[in-house]
């Protein structure tokens, strides 16, 4: 029993040691090259300079123009996954045939990386050689059509995730409560709105916030896809960090850049920390 | 009756019909890709697009040993960064989870802490990252990679094995304790074995996590230990497009993914809510 007090600290060290060595420090070292002038060149000889890189962010029509574009993004792929998720879990939740072997490849689209579904859609929307382009005979990725498409196959890619929790949500529903209601005659319309609904409420919202904060966070696909073009049309906060640091090389401009992004993260962070809270109590 | 039961089959049909339609959009890109790989390229561009064609295994052969393809270098990093990335996370995660189980030490709800790391953009720490790996020469190596996949994943697989773990009964350790055994011992040889199917499900899904990572492998390698979702991006920004060999690489990197995917089924819930839905 002597052993218990000392190793109860020791076992969960190592992954202490991990967070804070590559999450913890570098976001703290993320606050420092925030308030200095650094250049990938220059990293070396970082020059202090205030909230300089803070104001030229805040003051730059791009990074604007990219937060209003990544809450459209959000918005409109969130909203629509969580609907056509809702519709398949709908769908699926009946006696089916062969069912485990239709949903697996359901959710095979959300297992592929983003990077790889990105250069498949490069193909298939080719403007000389893709199918889709030849069928609607015009190419979805100029200017007037690139921002439903790249929210459409976040859509197609994600929407199987809103599926896989409401799905689940919709088996802990007891298959009384519909008898009951039935024996009341209730309508299947009336079901749904006064029984599924309330009873899958803590999923769905559930679904709207890691949807809503990973479709923010996008990079991968539309990155490969469109690289945030034509133009800086579907340029997404964290394509725009990107660039800043890696194609300007302006290390400092994007931490500072990278740490308003957090700040923006911090409200729906705690509303989520509060309703977990509140869970558990 | 025989009206009624006719109406039931027409309907149960409708549905496969629709589920059928739902799964070929879904998986287009996927279906296209295995098309593409096979077709010559003379079938690739030709227009309209040719859905009946003889199938060639030449993308594949030029994939994987024609000269000037680094593909096998990049699906050999990815297997290796995967493998270690899983191991390291099972190594780290299992003991920390076993300890909260059992003596809880930070105090709390480890499930906030966890939920709270997954919610933070990679982008805030993977910038000075940079900067540090540039001084610890870690930049373009697989052990760099290794490391910050771990870190991303460890979260994860640290709640799900809670889960496990809490779900084996004290008594058994206690018989172990008055043998004197020590924590070290009981771990190894009680509550390991005990856990094995989530260490699996852990690691694969870990693995697959890994596999599919590109964005801090786009940042932090650059020749030597570039995985497949970066590498296979590289094939486009070449002065030639290869399409028929980019789909060949593809699809190649699904396949260990189509692997898991039926046998990780049962944990995905948990695994995509960071452990936050219970099934």
């Amino acid at each position: 029993m002597i052993t218990k007090k000392s190793t109860k600290y020791y076992l969960i060290l190592p992954i202490l040691a991990i967070f804070f060595g590559l999450m913890i420090f570098p976001t703290i070292f993320g606050w420092y090259l925030s308030f200095n002038e650094v250049f990938l060149s220059t990293f070396n000889h970082p020059i202090f300079n205030g909230i300089q890189n803070y104001l030229h962010v805040l003051t730059d029509r791009m990074f604007k123009k990219s937060l209003i574009f990544t809450f459209e993004f959000t918005l409109l792929t969130t909203i629509a996954e969580l609907i056509i998720g809702l519709g398949l879990a709908i769908l699926f939740n009946r006696r089916i045939k062969g069912k485990r072997f239709f949903i697996s490849f359901l959710l095979l689209p959300m297992m592929v990386a983003p990077a790889l579904i990105g250069i498949m859609y490069r193909l298939i929307l080719n403007e000389f050689i893709g199918p889709v382009s030849y069928y609607l005979g015009k190419s979805l990725l100029v200017s007037q059509y690139v921002i439903p498409t790249v929210v459409i196959i976040d859509i197609l890619q994600w929407s199987p995730f809103a599926f896989l929790i409401l799905y689940a949500a919709l088996q802990t529903i007891p298959k009384e409560l519909y008898e009951a209601a039935s024996i009341e005659g209730a309508g299947r319309n009336q079901k749904f709105w006064y029984i599924t609904l309330p009873r899958i409420q803590p999923f769905i919202l559930m679904v709207i916030l890691i949807r809503g904060i990973d479709s923010f966070k996008s990079f991968d696909m539309i990155n490969i896809l469109t690289s945030g073009g034509p133009g800086s049309m579907t340029t997404t906060v964290s394509i725009y960090i990107y660039k800043l640091a890696f194609q300007s090389a302006n290390i400092g401009k994007a931490a500072a850049a990278s740490l308003l992004l957090l700040l923006i993260f911090s409200l729906p962070l705690t509303l989520v920390l509060r309703k977990i809270y509140k869970g558990a109590s | 009756m025989i009206h009624n039961s006719f109406k039931k089959t027409l309907s149960s049909l409708f549905i496969y019909v629709i589920i059928l339609i739902i799964l070929f959009v879904f998986n287009f890109p996927i279906i296209s890709a295995v098309l593409t790989s096979l077709k010559t390229n003379a079938d690739i561009s030709s227009s309209p697009p040719k859905w009946m064609f003889k199938p060639i295994l030449t993308h594949y052969q030029n994939v994987l040993y024609a000269y000037g393809y680094n593909f096998k270098q990049f699906f050999i990093n990815s297997i290796i960064i995967s493998l270690f990335t899983s191991l390291l996370v099972i190594i780290i995660a299992l003991p920390a989870a076993y300890s909260i189980v059992r003596f809880n030490p930070l105090g709390g709800n480890p499930l906030v802490m966890v939920l709270s790391l997954r919610l933070v953009p990679i982008l805030v720490f993977v910038i000075p990252i940079f900067i540090l790996f540039k001084y610890l020469s870690l930049l373009d190596t697989k052990t760099g990679l290794i490391l910050m996949n771990t870190v991303i994943n460890a979260p994860l697989s640290l709640l799900l094995l809670v889960g496990f773990v809490q779900d084996i009964p004290e008594s058994i350790e206690e018989a172990a304790m008055i043998d004197n055994a020590n924590t070290l011992a009981i771990l190894w040889y009680i509550i390991l074995p005990l856990v094995l199917p989530g260490i699996a499900a852990a690691a694969c899904l870990v693995f697959i996590f890994t596999w599919n990572e590109y964005f801090m492998s786009l940042i932090l390698s650059f020749q030597n230990a570039i995985p497949v979702t970066v590498g296979s991006s590289l094939f486009i920004t070449a002065w030639e497009v290869k399409w028929g060999e980019i789909a060949a690489a593809i699809t190649l990197s699904i396949i260990p993914v189509l692997f898991f995917v039926f046998f990780l089924q049962k944990y995905l819930v948990r695994a995509f809510t960071g452990g936050a839905i219970k099934e």
